[in-house]
């Protein structure tokens, strides 16, 4: 770790918040330029004119549009989101309560597509042109072209219904206590209370949801990998490895992989991102109290405040990404500090 | 005499390389079965009003004696709940896919080339800063949640989906196009170009977009399945095409409620979505080694 690097990471982190800051500003302005009556929608028919009027000048919603943002912004950097008007609580609260059952599902799709997806592509590029080969770009054509819901209402329809084998819905299954709240992922909780039987049931209703997440990314990484390991093949430093008698394993695992992996790695980040997007679907077909169902109920029923909040977050985490990838590709290649410092 | 020769000896180069191109693509087997696929697909969403068993169920139509009929020969991927033909609703289902391609394909690589031209040819102005700060902010969340957003603020309905997943690509292209741009720029014709005063519009769409058409044109073969994916994405949720339309999506999305006994009533527009995403692939893949293979 040197002093470019830290510069260089420093400059698009910062980069990225400004962007971020933009995409707040276009969504909040589309937000609330849209006809509609948002506070009508949450107070009811029923409720007393007294009570509307005075909703709306307590949020500040007869103000032109740039001094709302203006408090909004305010509140944001006090860590106030504002109110959502359907849950009826803070933004930032509901957000605490829901991240985590989202962030476990793509945590383990992620993990499983980087390794998978990496073991999958180089297994393909050493045995190009062999059966293995073939059977794995079928795969590869079933797995980019089947929409993630699909997947979902097929596994469900196969493992859940037809073999009965798999639980279809939510994260328990019914009238099991959830674990003590540590890190609020329920597999590890049960699996830091060393409650076993908690921690298969979370397991196995985790699989359906997950797989039907994973096949897009991890095929799309192997892909990749595959074609950058073929390309990286031919290369001299490679025959010049051979020549030197050095182990085809070794070659393949510490020259080859290496440099091979970084357009994957760039992949699999964006990738991960991308499951936010595809979960929203996933928990809703599920009915998974994540992040993105409830996002998805903000959708529906135009709870501006959390809209925006979800978009937000989902923005940071693209941004965290981003410069993990931008590490890890340092890491995997020193060049591209030399190429910096020129 | 000489023009028209050099003229015809254009047209011939042109006509080798078309078939030089066609020869490429068609060597790889599944690229040819894409290209079939598509057409049937094509064929059929054209002529869905005569080869579908019964064209009234694209419509509001209520037939509560067939309702839920399981799959049989005069109904081959049984009826809905409404006694409605699947399979007729999967050819309607069909046209609105192919429509929904079209026009965004053609809608946000348009936008986004002239914006990718714009930007990279006055790179270095305010005008650049602009067009690509604008697109970085549109590439920071997720292309389908964005169009998510966006329909949900806007009237739910096809025309907004197409709208939600234009603004949600163009900058994808728009990074392309800028890209190739600001590369090509500093070639001397481009240069010949300004010193003889052709205008801007010569120089962008005569001399510069001709040099990008070969990726853009992949990037939309391949983006031709994801407009579909995304599509059938956003009506699943109850976004995009609203019922009775025969969207595929919204037809996956309401027969959920009826697996695993009527399991026919989503399963088999689901199936349609994946065959016409898969064809469409298999064509994009075709061109992309296509163009790779011309080049090299």
């Amino acid at each position: 770790m040197n002093i470019i690097t830290i510069k260089a990471i420093g400059k698009r982190f910062l980069y990225l918040l400004i962007v971020l800051l933009g995409l707040s500003m276009i969504i909040f302005v589309l937000a609330r330029i849209m006809p509609g009556d948002p506070v009508r929608m949450a107070l009811g028919a029923r409720a007393p004119e007294w009570v509307v009027q005075k909703t709306i000048e307590e949020n500040h919603l007869n103000d032109p549009v740039y001094e709302q943002y203006y408090y909004w912004f305010k509140g944001i950097l006090h860590g106030d989101f504002g109110f959502s008007w359907v849950t009826r609580r803070a933004v930032i609260e509901d957000i605490k309560a829901f991240f985590p059952a989202t962030f476990e599902i793509v945590m383990y799709t992620a993990i499983l597509t980087a390794i998978f997806g990496i073991l999958f592509g180089s297994i393909s590029a050493m045995r190009s042109n062999d059966w293995m080969d073939s059977i794995f770009r079928m795969i590869t054509y079933v797995g980019i072209s089947v929409p993630p819901f699909i997947f979902a209402i097929l596994f469900m329809f196969i493992f859940a219904y037809i073999l009965n084998i798999l639980p279809a819905m939510g994260r328990l299954s019914q009238g099991v206590v959830p674990p003590p709240s540590i890190t609020h992922l329920i597999t590890i909780d049960a699996l830091l209370v060393g409650n076993f039987p908690l921690f298969f049931d979370a397991i196995l209703h985790l699989i359906i949801p997950v797989a039907s997440l994973t096949m897009k990314p991890l095929v799309s990484v192997a892909r990749v990998t595959r074609s950058s390991m073929i390309e990286n093949l031919e290369k001299d430093y490679i025959t010049a490895g051979r020549s030197y008698g050095i182990p085809n394993r070794l070659i393949m695992l510490k020259y080859l992989l290496k440099p091979s992996i970084i357009p994957s790695i760039t992949l699999f980040a964006l990738s991960s991102v991308q499951l936010f997007a595809h979960a929203f679907i996933i928990e809703n077909i599920f009915n998974w109290p994540g992040l993105s169902r409830y996002g998805m109920n903000a959708l529906l029923n135009k709870d501006l405040n959390s809209i925006i909040a979800v978009v937000l977050v989902i923005g940071l985490i693209f941004i965290i990404a981003n410069i993990i990838v931008d590490f890890i590709n340092r890491w995997l290649d020193p060049r591209v500090i030399i190429k910096e410092s020129l | 005499m000489l023009k028209n020769m050099n003229i015809q000896r254009e047209k011939s180069k042109k006509w080798d390389d078309a078939k030089r191109g066609w020869y490429n693509y068609s060597r790889n087997f599944i690229s040819v079965m894409g290209l079939v696929g598509i057409l049937i697909i094509v064929f059929i969403a054209i002529f869905a009003n005569y080869i579908s068993p019964s064209p009234e169920s694209a419509a509001v139509y209520v037939n509560f004696d067939e309702a839920l009929q399981p799959p049989s020969l005069s109904h081959i991927c049984g009826t809905d709940e409404m006694g409605r033909d699947v399979l007729s609703r999967i050819f309607f289902g069909l046209r609105i896919s192919l429509y929904m391609v079209v026009i965004v394909l053609s809608l946000m690589a348009s936008f986004g080339i002239v914006m990718g031209l714009i930007a990279g040819y006055f790179n270095n102005s305010y005008i650049e800063t602009i067009i690509m700060r604008i697109a970085d902010m549109l590439l920071a969340i997720p292309g389908l949640l964005l169009a998510l957003v966006i329909c949900s603020l806007l009237t739910p309905n096809i025309t907004t989906a197409m709208m939600a997943m234009t603004v949600a690509w163009w900058p994808w292209y728009c990074r392309i196009v800028y890209g190739l741009t600001t590369s090509i720029k500093g070639e001397a014709y481009i240069w010949s170009a300004e010193v003889s005063g052709a205008s801007y519009t010569h120089i962008l769409f005569k001399e510069i977009l001709p040099n990008c058409l070969s990726p853009i044109l992949t990037k939309m073969t391949l983006d031709a399945g994801l407009i579909i994916l995304t599509g059938a994405s956003i009506s699943f949720i109850g976004l995009g095409a609203q019922p009775p339309t025969p969207e595929l999506g919204s037809m996956v999305s309401s027969g959920v409620k009826f697996l695993p006994e009527h399991w026919w009533v989503s399963l088999s527009p689901a199936f349609a979505i994946v065959i016409v995403i898969m064809c469409f692939n298999f064509i994009g893949d075709g061109i992309a080694s296509m163009f790779e293979k011309g080049e090299g």
